[in-house]
């Protein structure tokens, strides 16, 4: 696949540095501004394919007959274009010392005041379109919720950096005039646990992560990056080589239901020239049609991970720019953003066995209220090796992982076994109502054997006086850091079985971790679950 | 009811509590978590549930019953007239007799010197630690059935997930507002 090399370059050019070093350490507030004025051409191109859409009837059969969507074109006509410039016109957006206000509204006037100090992340953000008319979109998350607090959609990409830049600087100020007067203000925030605790000085080896934070006042307001990791092309192609997407089926399905083709004929006109041949082997022998459909189907799922992959990681690029992760990556829709390490709530390597056994994983990290599209999970390093996540995990200032792993108990084989069986003869024993020959299924025995052994194998706990550690999973395996410091609540939980079995499942949650994937793990001993949970609440009692 | 704990987690209590400010009115060093000593709920609480199962489950049961009366004069029918009625009004009868107070029985809770205890569930066993320094507020709510006897519910928020409300039930609206207050007392010590 080729590159487009020169389109990329133009964003990781160092003019993001640039505009950086031009913008004075104190910024004077700016004056209110509207949006790039090419903001109106871009949502009316936008919106085309909506009146496209509206229209299909009428362009594809001439048919003049189907008032309905005549209307709603001519409806489109009236109302969108002139809303798109009177939206155009009445937004305006200017930062105080303070705040970041935005109005806007056409009908509903809206003025949206956003404290400097509660802006975590500034994501910016540029799809092929705005890489072409040099606009960027600008979103501004908060501490407060886990949506969007302000869209700037769009200005032109100096802007856009002069606003991160702008905003950066001003909140490092703010902090300044708040260590000056270093009083009740910081302390009271106990209740909002996470901001006031990790501004707290820490004890042991903890301290390596604040040290960037302590430093924070004393810092020049111009910050110079420590490039974390940067993916070059072959990595970003084997980071896709090594997934398998299922996206282009859906896209095939919708283009199909929308076209309504023949298959018949789509086949034939697929298999014309010289190819011909084959269509009639295929025809005459329903394995080998099987066997392409399969070998087909699994090419595509590959071919469209290398691509999925590379159109979202393409210059993948990690840097620490004070307390802050850096992250900017993509082939067509460019996206840079930050993510507070603050909000970094515990630390997630995935992988698989394929990717396990060439030593490759995947770094995210799971934050609090950022971009709930990612429901809170963001990829730190999409593909790299262990070595790799033990700089960053060095260079935030974490220290290294836990090596004192511990299997969980064997009786996990059990249960896990005894729970597929009865679920593998539930199946059998309905459906042998209709087909007796559902027995086959029986062969799925030894196959489960094998994943419960393979999962016990892979779970497992470790602790020490910085992190909880647990790993789990069989295809799809993934080892959690969570800093003890981060814990919000803890315990052990044991079903009816598992207590007869003298067993527990322990759990460690943290702020922000959706329902579905939190860090806990079944099936450890009794004794040894209430061992770690209570070990890890003494400590997390020693850090604060 | 619980197997006591193994305490290997006390050892660096000691050093611990120096460095920690002092919590003003518990001067207690911190020694690790115990489940041990963990205090019931308001025997109360048994009525009060017994009487929203009863109510919930009485509805279904009468649901049973008027289907029965539907279908009392189809001839087909092979078992007597009210059977399933009674079936339904027994089971509905001993489940709201029973399941509340196995739920009491399992309920414990304890507020140690930085944190508050819970364990609950009946086949589902669950140990709950909470930090009180995670708290993020507190509610004490009753419904109109604990307001006729006195109880009321504790809710404390924390910023996780799993666990972000949790909801200790059953407690004296006195004991509960204690409870509350002491808490509120710990978080506001620690903040200064």
């Amino acid at each position: 696949m080729e590159i487009p090399g020169s389109e990329g370059k133009a964003f990781s050019e160092p003019d993001g540095m640039d505009s950086e070093i031009r913008t004075p350490a104190t910024t004077p507030p700016m004056e209110p501004k509207r949006l790039h004025p090419l903001t109106m051409v871009q949502r009316v191109i936008v919106s085309l394919p909506a009146l496209v859409f509206i229209m299909l009837p009428v362009l594809r059969s001439g048919d003049s007959t189907a008032w309905f969507n005549l209307i709603f074109g001519a409806m489109y006509l009236v109302f969108i274009v002139p809303w798109i410039a009177l939206h155009y016109l009445r937004f305006r957006y200017w930062i105080t010392s303070k705040e970041l206000v935005i109005h806007s509204g056409v009908l509903t006037r809206r003025r949206r005041n956003i404290p400097l100090e509660r802006i975590q992340n500034i994501e910016i953000e540029q799809a092929p379109l705005q890489r072409m008319l040099g606009t960027a979109k600008v979103i501004v998350y908060t501490a407060g919720s886990a949506r969007a607090e302000g869209v700037l959609e769009y200005v032109s990409i100096g802007e856009a950096r002069d606003i991160r830049t702008v905003v950066r600087n001003l909140q490092q100020q703010l902090e300044q005039e708040e260590t000056a007067s270093w009083s009740d203000e910081s302390l009271s925030g106990a209740f909002m646990s996470d901001e006031t605790l990790s501004d707290e000085p820490l004890s042991g080896e903890s301290v390596g992560i604040q040290a960037s934070g302590d430093l924070r006042p004393s810092k020049p307001a111009v910050l110079a990056g420590e490039l974390l990791i940067a993916l070059d092309t072959r990595r970003v192609f084997l980071a896709g080589a090594f997934r398998f997407s299922l996206v282009y089926l859906a896209v095939i399905f919708s283009f199909l239901q929308y076209i309504e083709p023949d298959p018949t004929l789509l086949f034939s006109w697929l298999m014309r020239g010289p190819l011909e041949p084959l269509e009639a082997r295929i025809d005459a022998s329903p394995v080998i049609a099987a066997v392409m459909g399969v070998f087909g189907a699994v090419m595509l799922g590959w071919l469209t991970g290398v691509l999925v992959t590379f159109n979202r990681y393409h210059r993948f690029k990690l840097e620490l720019i004070g307390d802050k992760l850096h992250r900017s990556h993509g082939l067509l829709t460019l996206k840079e953003g930050t993510i507070p390490l603050s909000r970094v709530q515990s630390w997630i390597l995935r992988t698989n066995p394929l990717m396990e056994a060439f030593g490759w994983v995947r770094l995210e990290v799971q934050t609090m209220g950022i971009n709930i599209d990612q429901s809170g999970y963001q990829v730190a390093m999409p593909f790299g090796r262990m070595e790799e996540v033990a700089h960053i995990l060095a260079a935030v200032g974490a220290p290294v992982m836990p090596e004192n792993w511990s299997p969980v108990s064997r009786l996990t084989i059990r249960r896990f076994l005894a729970r597929s069986h009865i679920v593998l003869l539930f199946i059998i024993g309905i459906v042998q109502i209709w087909w007796s020959g559902i027995w086959w299924l029986g062969v799925l025995s030894p196959v489960l054997l094998a994943w419960s052994f393979w999962r016990y194998h892979g779970m497992r706990v470790a602790d020490d006086d910085f992190w909880v550690a647990m790993r789990k999973g069989v295809i799809r395996r993934q080892t959690w850091l969570v800093p003890i410091r981060k814990l919000q609540t803890a315990g052990w939980y044991a079903n009816w079985f598992q207590r007869r079995l003298g067993l527990a499942s322990i759990y460690v949650d943290t702020a922000g971790a959706s329902s579905g994937r939190s860090a806990e793990l079944p099936d450890i001993e009794k004794l040894t679950a209430q061992t770690i949970v209570t070990r890890v609440y003494d400590r997390f009692q020693s850090v604060l | 009811m619980e197997t006591p704990l193994a305490h290997t987690t006390s050892q660096s209590g000691e050093s611990q509590s120096d460095s920690r400010p002092a919590a003003g009115s518990e001067p207690r060093p911190f020694a690790g978590v115990s489940f041990d000593a963990l205090a019931s709920l308001d025997a109360s609480i048994v009525k009060v549930w017994r009487l929203k199962t009863g109510i919930f489950l009485g509805i279904v049961a009468l649901g049973v019953l008027i289907w029965d009366i539907l279908n009392a004069f189809q001839s087909d029918r092979l078992l007597p007239f009210g059977f399933w009625s009674l079936i339904a009004a027994v089971s509905a009868g001993s489940i709201a007799f029973w399941v509340p107070s196995l739920r009491y029985r399992y309920w414990g809770y304890e507020l140690g010197n930085e944190e508050l205890l819970l364990v609950r569930g009946i086949f589902n066993r669950v140990h709950t630690i909470i930090p009180l320094q995670r708290i993020q507020h507190l509610d004490v709510s009753q419904d109109i059935f604990e307001r006729e006897f006195d109880v009321a519910k504790l809710i404390v928020h924390t910023a996780g997930t799993r666990s972000s409300d949790v909801i200790l039930p059953g407690l004296h609206q006195d004991v509960a507002e204690s409870l509350r207050d002491e808490m509120k007392q710990f978080i506001t010590d620690q903040a200064l």
